[in-house]
C-alpha cells in the first residue's frame, strides 16, 4: 500500500550509501564551490541541509570543515538578516560576499512577500511594484533577481505569470494553484470583457462545460456584477471575441460559452442538464 | 471469528413467534453480507410463486461486514425482499443511511430475516441479545415519528427506530422503512405492514472487532480520508478557490459566504480545501446543492448524515412558514427526499414558494413512510393532469370532489390532500397512486405506452424510473438500468462521469479503470459503444452490489478519482479490499472482491429469473424504452447535445455488457460454467429443474 503522508525522512542518501563525515564535507564543498564559481552565487545553509544525515550538527560539520587544509577556501558568511551562507574564498572576496548577502536578503525578502500575499491574502505580488515595497528590488535588478530565484531550489514554489497587458506577478503555488493565480492576473488586467472572454474559452475547451454568467460574481474575477449587462454587449459585438456566445436556460440562468471549442447543440443540452436536469435527477 | 462480523443472524418468525439465532458465516460468507446475504435467503427459502405480502415472503434487514466499524462510510443497512412496488413483485433491495444498521450490529447482530405474519400489530425490541415481539396496538395508525419517539421513550433515546408510517400499514406499494428521522429505504415498507410489523427499535451496547492492528487501521483510515472529495464524490469545488486547480459543477459548495443561515448563530462553512480534514464535514453544504445558494444559506440550520460518515449530506433546514401547514419548522433530507415534493405541479414554482412545496412533500412523506419512486408519481400525475386521464378514470364525482384550485394555485395544502389521499387510498385516485407507477401500467393502458414512449416521464422499464441512466455516462447508463428490479439508484457510474476534473483526466483515469479513454465520454455527447464502456458498466453493476453488500455508501464510494494533485487525481480502486481484509482478517485482492460482488450480482440475477418465471431476460426483463432511441426527435445518434442512443449500438452494448459479466450473451443470463465457477452449482440445478438454464 503506498504510504500516503508519511513523514519525509531528514537524512539524504548519497548514491545509495550511507554518509560518513569525509562523505558530508566533500558533498558541501563540491555544492559551494559549484555554486560560487558557476553561478556566482552563495551556497544558503538550507541547501546544504539535505546532504546531512543530522542536520542539527551543521555547526559541527562546519567547524570540522574549517580545521581542514583541504576545505579551507569554504568560508562562512551571515547576512544582516540573519541568513547564513558559504562560499568559496577561491571565487570571491570577502568584499564580494558581502555584497552577495544584500541581494540575498533582497531575494529573501521578496519571497517572504510573495508568500505572504499568495497566503494570506490569496493575492499576486506585481513584479513592477516590488522595488517600492522592497529597496533593491529595482525594475532594472529585478529580473537578475528573478533568475537567480528560478534556479534556486529554495524557491521552486515561486513563479512568475504574466496577464494579457504584460503584467508581471509573482505568486507560490504553495498556496495558490497555477490556474488560480492565471484568473488573479487576468483580474488585474482590469478588463472584465476580456476575464470573461479567456475564462469562458478555458471551461470551454479543458472541462468541458458551459460557464454559468452568475461565476463571475465570485470575488477573484474583480468584476462589478452590476455591470455585466455592458459586458455581455460587449462581448458579442466584439469581432475579438465572437466565438463567445451566450445561451439561457429554461429557468432564465445565462451561460456562456465558446464555440470554438463547444458545439452548440452540446450547449443547448448542457444549459438545460446544469438548471433542470441535475436538480431533477439528484 | 472473522472481524467486523457479530458471527449471528437473527431470525424473527411473526407466526409462531418464534426467535432464533444462526451463523451468518457458515450460511453467507460468500455473499459477504447485506444484500448477497438477502439474496441468498430469497434464493434458500422463497419458493417462486410467492407474492411481496405473503407471510412466507422474507424481509431482511442486512448489515455488512464494514458497517460499524469505523471505515469510511460504513453506516448503512441493505433491505432485500420482494417488492411491491414491482408489478412482477420480483426481489428488489432498497437500502438506508443513519445509524440503525450500526446499532443492530452494536446489539450483536448481522442481520435481521423476518418471516411470517403477527396475528396483531407488532414491533420488535432488540436489546443486545433480548429480543423481544411487542405489541404495537398503541403505535398503529401513528406516523413514523410519533412511533419513533414513543420506543424511544419505551426502551431509551440511544435507540435506533426503523418504522414503517401509515402508507407502509396501509399496504401502499410505495411504502417505505425510515430510520433516525431522515434515513428513508424504499420498497419494503409494505412488506412490514403485511407482517403487521410496525417498527424495530434497537439498542447495542457491544463492539465490533477489527481484525487488523489499532495502528494499522488507524494508518488506513488515515490513507484514505485525503481521497475522498464531496458528496457524489465530486473532487473539485463548485467555485473557483485558490487552493484548487480546477473547479466545477459538484457538490463541494463550500466557499466563503455559505452560511449555515438558521444555525445560533450563523455559521460561515467558508473555504474547506482538500488537504483540511477537519473540514471534510463541510464541503457539501447540501442545502445550496438541494435548494440553490440563496435559499439554501437562508433556511439550513445544519448539515447531518450517517454514522461513519465524514461527508455529511442531509440538511436540517428551519422554515417556521411550514407551521401554518401542520408540520414542523425542522425539516431534514436530501435529494429526492426534498425535491419530490413540487413533482406534482406543472410548471412548478419557484424561490420561496417551490421550498414550502418541497419542505411539505418531505415532511409528509417522512412522517406518513411513502417514497416517490425517485419523483415517478409525481412526472405521472403532471401527464395524467396533462393528458386528460383523470377526467377519462376517476368517477365523475370523485374527479370533481379533488380541489384542483389549490393545485392550480400550488398551495401546499394541496400536497397535504395528494399524501394524505395515496396514504389512506383515497378513491380511485389514491389506490392508483398508493399501488405505484408500475402498477399503474396494469391500471391505465396509456400509462404503460407513455411510460414506454415519453422522455418526459423518465421512465426506464415496468413504469420504474430511471436513476442516473443515458444521460449520466450514455450506454454505461442506460446498461445499469437494466437489470435492477427498482429504479436503479447506482452512482458508481454517475459519481466518476460528476467528479468535475477536466475530461482529459477523467480519460486517462478511465483508461487505467476501464482498459480505454474512450470508455468515458461527454455527458450528452455519446460515442459509439466499446469494450471500455462495458467494462465500465460490469464494474458499476458489481460495485454497487458489493457496496449494499458490505454495507458502504454507494454516493461516496468508489474512490476512483480524488482531490489530490499530487496523485493526479486518482484515487484508489483497491480501497474496498483493503478495507474488508483489514476489517474481517480475510485477505482479498481487488479482483478477489470483485469476484464475491459477481457471485452476488449473478444471484441476483438468478432470483430475477426464477421469480419472472424468465429465461430471456434480454428481450423480457432487460428493456430499453423507446424515448432512449426516438428523443429528441430532430437528432441522429452520436452527435452532440443529447443521449440518444442507437438501437443497434445498444444491442451491442447488450452483447458486450453480458459478455464481459460472464453471462449467456443471447438471454443475458448467467451460465452453469460461470455459476459453478462461482459456486453456485445448486443455482444451476435449481434454474434447470425450472427450465430457465439457457447454456
Amino acid at each position: 500500500m503506498e504510504e500516503f503522508g508519511k513523514p519525509r525522512a531528514a537524512a539524504q542518501i548519497i548514491e545509495g550509501k550511507k554518509t560518513d563525515n569525509e562523505a558530508v564535507y566533500v558533498a558541501i564543498a563540491e555544492r559551494v564551490r559549484a555554486d560560487s564559481t558557476g553561478k556566482g552565487q552563495l551556497t544558503s545553509l538550507e541547501l546544504i541541509k539535505p546532504l546531512m544525515q543530522d542536520p542539527g550538527k551543521i555547526q559541527s560539520y562546519l567547524g570540522e570543515m574549517k580545521g581542514n587544509e583541504v576545505y579551507k577556501d569554504i568560508r562562512l558568511i551571515t547576512a544582516a538578516n540573519g541568513g547564513t551562507y558559504l562560499y568559496s574564498e577561491k571565487v570571491f572576496i570577502r568584499r564580494d560576499a558581502e555584497k552577495l548577502t544584500l541581494d540575498e536578503e533582497v531575494r529573501s525578502r521578496i519571497i517572504n512577500q510573495v508568500r505572504e500575499d499568495s497566503g494570506k491574502k490569496e493575492s499576486l505580488t506585481p513584479v513592477n511594484k516590488l522595488g517600492a515595497l522592497i529597496p533593491g528590488a529595482e525594475l532594472d535588478k529585478i529580473d537578475n533577481h528573478l533568475a537567480l530565484m528560478s534556479g534556486d531550489e529554495r524557491y521552486k514554489d515561486i513563479h512568475v505569470i504574466t496577464n494579457r497587458k504584460g503584467a508581471r506577478y509573482l505568486y507560490s503555488e504553495k498556496f495558490l494553484t497555477c490556474n488560480y493565480a492565471e484568473l488573479l492576473a487576468r483580474a488585474e488586467a482590469n478588463d472584465p470583457v476580456a476575464i470573461i472572454a479567456d475564462t469562458v474559452r478555458d471551461d470551454s475547451r479543458i472541462y468541458p462545460r458551459l460557464t454559468n454568467l452568475d461565476m463571475f460574481k465570485a470575488p477573484v474575477f474583480k468584476i462589478d456584477f452590476d455591470e455585466m449587462g455592458k459586458y455581455t454587449s460587449e462581448l458579442t459585438k466584439s469581432p475579438e471575441y465572437n466565438d463567445i456566445k451566450l445561451i439561457k436556460a429554461s429557468t432564465g440562468a445565462i451561460y456562456l460559452y465558446s464555440d470554438l471549442y463547444f458545439n452548440p447543440d452540446l450547449a443547448k443540452a448542457t444549459v438545460e442538464w446544469e438548471e433542470v436536469g441535475r436538480y431533477e435527477n439528484p | 471469528m472473522a472481524g467486523g462480523y457479530t458471527g449471528k443472524t437473527l431470525r424473527v418468525d411473526l407466526t409462531t413467534g418464534k426467535v432464533t439465532a444462526e451463523d451468518t458465516l457458515a450460511k453467507y460468507k460468500d455473499f459477504i453480507g447485506g444484500a448477497g446475504l438477502g439474496y441468498k435467503v430469497l434464493w434458500d427459502e422463497v419458493p417462486a410463486g410467492t407474492k411481496a405480502w405473503d407471510p412466507a415472503n422474507r424481509l431482511i434487514l442486512g448489515v455488512g461486514p464494514l458497517s460499524g466499524t469505523g471505515a469510511p462510510c460504513g453506516g448503512r443497512v441493505s433491505t432485500i425482499s420482494l417488492s411491491p412496488p414491482s408489478q412482477f413483485e420480483l426481489p428488489a433491495v432498497g437500502h438506508m443511511g443513519g445509524h440503525w444498521g450500526p446499532e443492530l450490529k452494536f446489539a450483536g447482530w448481522d442481520s435481521i430475516i423476518i418471516q411470517g405474519k403477527a396475528n396483531a400489530p407488532s414491533w420488535i425490541s432488540i436489546q443486545d441479545d433480548k429480543v423481544e415481539i411487542r405489541d404495537a396496538k398503541k403505535l398503529w395508525g401513528q406516523g413514523i415519528f410519533q412511533t419513533t419517539a414513543a420506543i424511544c421513550a419505551d426502551i431509551g433515546n440511544d435507540c435506533h427506530v426503523a418504522a414503517i408510517g401509515q402508507a407502509g400499514e396501509n399496504l401502499v406499494r410505495n411504502a417505505c422503512i425510515m430510520n433516525d428521522r431522515s434515513h428513508s429505504a424504499g420498497l419494503h415498507g409494505s412488506v412490514m405492514g403485511s407482517k403487521n410489523l410496525k417498527a424495530i427499535g434497537v439498542k447495542g451496547t457491544g463492539a465490533l472487532k477489527i481484525s487488523m492492528d489499532k495502528n494499522a487501521w488507524r494508518d488506513l483510515v488515515n490513507a484514505y480520508l485525503p481521497l475522498m472529495g464531496c458528496n457524489n464524490q465530486g473532487v473539485v469545488p463548485s467555485t473557483p478557490q485558490s487552493w484548487a486547480e480546477f473547479y466545477g459543477s459538484t457538490r463541494w459548495t463550500a466557499q466563503r459566504g455559505a452560511f449555515w443561515g438558521r444555525a445560533t448563530p450563523p455559521f460561515d462553512v467558508g473555504i474547506c480545501p482538500a488537504d483540511d480534514l477537519n473540514k471534510m464535514g463541510l464541503r457539501t453544504h447540501k442545502g445550496i446543492q438541494d435548494h440553490g445558494f440563496e435559499l439554501g444559506v437562508k433556511y439550513t440550520t445544519r448539515i447531518g448524515g450517517c454514522f461513519g460518515c465524514p461527508i455529511r449530506c442531509h440538511t436540517a433546514m428551519d422554515n417556521p412558514n411550514l407551521e401554518q401547514f401542520g408540520v414542523s419548522r425542522f425539516q431534514t433530507n436530501t435529494c429526492n427526499g426534498v425535491s419530490h415534493g413540487p413533482g406534482w405541479y406543472d410548471p412548478a414554482p419557484t424561490g420561496e414558494k417551490l421550498m414550502l412545496l418541497k419542505q411539505i412533500g418531505s415532511a409528509l412523506a417522512d412522517d406518513y413512510g411513502w417514497w416517490s419512486d425517485y419523483g415517478q408519481s409525481g412526472r405521472d400525475f403532471v401527464y395524467m393532469k396533462k393528458k386528460g386521464l383523470f377526467e377519462k378514470y376517476l368517477p365523475a364525482k370523485e374527479y370533481a370532489a379533488i380541489p384542483w384550485k389549490l393545485w392550480e394555485a400550488q398551495s401546499p395544502d394541496f400536497s397535504k390532500w395528494v399524501y394524505k389521499a395515496i396514504t389512506y387510498k383515497e378513491g380511485e385516485f389514491g389506490q392508483a397512486f398508493a399501488d405505484g407507477p408500475e402498477w399503474m401500467e396494469k391500471r391505465y393502458p396509456e400509462m404503460k405506452e407513455a411510460h414506454f414512449k415519453e422522455y418526459e416521464l423518465q421512465s426506464w422499464k415496468f413504469g420504474m424510473a430511471k436513476h442516473h441512466s443515458t444521460e449520466a455516462g450514455g450506454q454505461v447508463g442506460g446498461l445499469l438500468n437494466l437489470m435492477r428490479n427498482a429504479h436503479a439508484q447506482n452512482h458508481t457510474h454517475s459519481n466518476f462521469q460528476g467528479s468535475g476534473l477536466p475530461i482529459a483526466l477523467k480519460k486517462e483515469i478511465g483508461a487505467e479503470l476501464f482498459g480505454t479513454p474512450d470508455a468515458v465520454d461527454n455527458n450528452n455527447d455519446v460515442k459509439p459503444m466499446n469494450a471500455g464502456k462495458a467494462r465500465f458498466a460490469v464494474l458499476s453493476t458489481i460495485y454497487q452490489d458489493l457496496h449494499d453488500s458490505l454495507t458502504l455508501c454507494n454516493w461516496t464510494q468508489p474512490i476512483w478519482a480524488s482531490p489530490v494533485k499530487e496523485r493526479k487525481y486518482r484515487g484508489d480502486p483497491e480501497a474496498e479490499a483493503k478495507f474488508f481484509s483489514a476489517v474481517t482478517g480475510i485477505n482479498k485482492t481487488r479482483g478477489d472482491l470483485e469476484l464475491d460482488g459477481l457471485r452476488i450480482v449473478a444471484l441476483f440475477r438468478a432470483l430475477t429469473m426464477k421469480f419472472m418465471n424468465e429465461a430471456d431476460m434480454r428481450t423480457k426483463h432487460d428493456i430499453v424504452p423507446e424515448w432512449a432511441f426516438t428523443y429528441p426527435k430532430d437528432k441522429e445518434p452520436f452527435t452532440p447535445g443529447h443521449a440518444k442512443m442507437d438501437r443497434a449500438d445498444m444491442e451491442k452494448a447488450k452483447d458486450m455488457f453480458y459478455e464481459q459479466l460472464g453471462f449467456d450473451v443471447k438471454t443475458g443470463t448467467p451460465t452453469r460454467a460461470m455459476l459453478e465457477k462461482l459456486n453456485m452449482k445448486s443455482v444451476a440445478d435449481e434454474l434447470e429443474s425450472k427450465n430457465l438454464l439457457t447454456v
